[in-house]
């Protein structure tokens, strides 16, 4: 069977990791979710610096949701850092935004973001998301 | 002595015809919106006079011309302002807002067991109002996102839009929608033209009672413009609100008779008057409505047939 991958969830909002991660839970995922709070941070998760040094217990992730608008460093700033990086760049990023002109702008930069999910997350919206970039395979959801 | 008496007739004749000319050309380059042209008088005579006379007329308009550009450049800062204003505003509702929907959704959804029924319509009223207040937020988002997507115009066949907007809408059964043969290529935001029939079908469906709903899509040449109409046979409008239902949040239902947040009609309008055509409504209650609008002529370059400034 394939290894399947973990989720990185960078979101600031403590009321939005609930509400995905209860999303998650709804939907029976197992993946392994992991979540950061701002952009440098999860730069440090994605570059092992800092406190994600250990490669072993914060492994690179198989998917990166994405929120737009965060302290320190926001989301189009990321997703830049991330596109830019060759090894990095393979991974898909989905992004988290809340209107439709979040989306404008992120277009605005063609970075070549993955696929959109507009706040709140939920299951579907997830799996839609998810479907559009070929990787519903690496999703575990019990039966 | 006179001008005429010096050159001879016939060499008068052709100074005349030459003036004349020159004039006429100054003339015909304001009128499509040059203001840096000047007629050079050549001589102290009638010409001359009417050379300096058109000359100041030009100033003049042109200090006018100036002017309107100021004041419109202002409106359109004062509307960017606006918009940004709105958009922030509603950007920032959002994350509160949806805690609340997200979490009295939950409650209901996981702890709904452990209430008494009067706990639960309680917890049914805030999630529909909390529901309510999401798509309002939202559709003042996408009110203030037509106005500032600027896609560029094309040429497109009015049948193929209409095509796309009922497949868009899918509609019921019950419902037969009618639409001509052939219909004019228009020069538009297609896009945007098509979320014009969208929310006009889907408006004659959702206000109406008739057990056989009927669209009829139809459009009419005019000198100058097409005359487009999306009928139905719904339950109509009373004359008194012909001007309101275009308006805002404007709604004449509650939201127990008919849901929706009455953004649809506006966006319509918006969208027209960017197209620069116009919108109303006939209506007989309990018979049906009438949308018309109109798109004007425009020149295969995408000018307007006429000479319009600005």
């Amino acid at each position: 069977m394939e290894k399947k991958i973990d989720i990185l969830l960078v979101e600031d909002d403590e009321n939005d990791i609930l509400i995905t991660k209860r999303a998650f839970k709804k939907g029976k995922l197992t993946n392994r979710v992991f979540v950061v709070r701002d952009g440098e941070e999860a730069l440090d998760f994605l570059y092992h610096r800092g406190k994600y040094k250990d490669e072993e217990k914060f492994p690179r992730p198989g998917l990166i949701l994405l929120d737009i608008n965060m302290p320190k460093m926001d989301g189009i700033e990321v997703l830049k850092r991330i596109k830019n990086d060759p090894e990095l760049k393979k991974i898909p990023v989905i992004m988290l935004t809340i209107s439709q002109r979040d989306q404008d702008i992120i277009e605005s930069y063609q970075l070549g973001v993955n696929s959109y999910i507009v706040k709140p997350v939920e299951f579907e919206k997830f799996r839609e998301a998810v479907s559009t970039i070929d990787l519903y395979w690496a999703l575990n959801e019990l039966p | 002595m006179r001008v005429e008496n010096s050159l001879g007739l016939e060499k008068y004749k052709e100074y005349a015809e030459e003036q004349i000319i020159n004039i006429l050309s100054v003339i015909s380059d304001v009128a499509i919106g040059d203001f840096e042209v000047q007629v050079k008088p050549e001589r102290e005579d009638i010409f001359g006079a009417l050379a300096i006379g058109v000359n100041e007329m030009i100033s003049h308009l042109k200090r006018l011309w100036e002017e309107k550009e100021k004041a419109m450049e202002e409106v359109r800062r004062v509307n960017k302002e606006l918009e940004d204003l709105v958009y922030i505003m509603s950007h920032d509702l959002k994350a509160p807002l949806r805690a609340i929907t997200g979490f009295s959704s939950f409650l209901l959804e996981d702890y709904g067991d452990k209430l008494d029924e009067e706990g639960r319509d309680y917890l049914n009223r805030l999630v529909k109002a909390a529901k309510h207040m999401e798509a309002l937020i939202n559709d003042l988002l996408e009110y203030s996102r037509i106005e500032r997507i600027k896609r560029p115009y094309k040429w497109v066949d009015l049948k193929e839009i209409v095509e796309k907007a009922i497949e868009f809408v899918q509609p019921p059964d019950n419902v037969r929608i009618s639409y001509p043969e052939n219909m004019p290529e228009l020069y538009m935001d297609d896009v945007k033209m098509q979320q014009v029939f969208i929310n006009l079908i889907a408006n004659g469906i959702k206000y109406n009672d008739k057990e056989e709903i009927r669209i009829e899509i139809g459009f009419e040449e005019k000198d100058d413009e097409f005359k487009i109409w999306v009928k139905d046979n719904g339950i109509g409008i009373d004359e008194k609100y012909y001007e309101d239902i275009f308006k805002i949040f404007k709604r004449l239902h509650t939201q127990e008779e008919r849901e929706g947040t009455g953004i649809g009609l506006s966006i319509v309008r918006k969208i027209i008057t960017q197209h620069q055509g116009r919108i109303w409504v006939e209506s007989q209650k309990g018979k049906g409505s009438c949308f018309y609008f109109t798109i004007p002529k425009r020149r295969k370059d995408g000018k307007k047939d006429r000479h319009t400034f600005g």
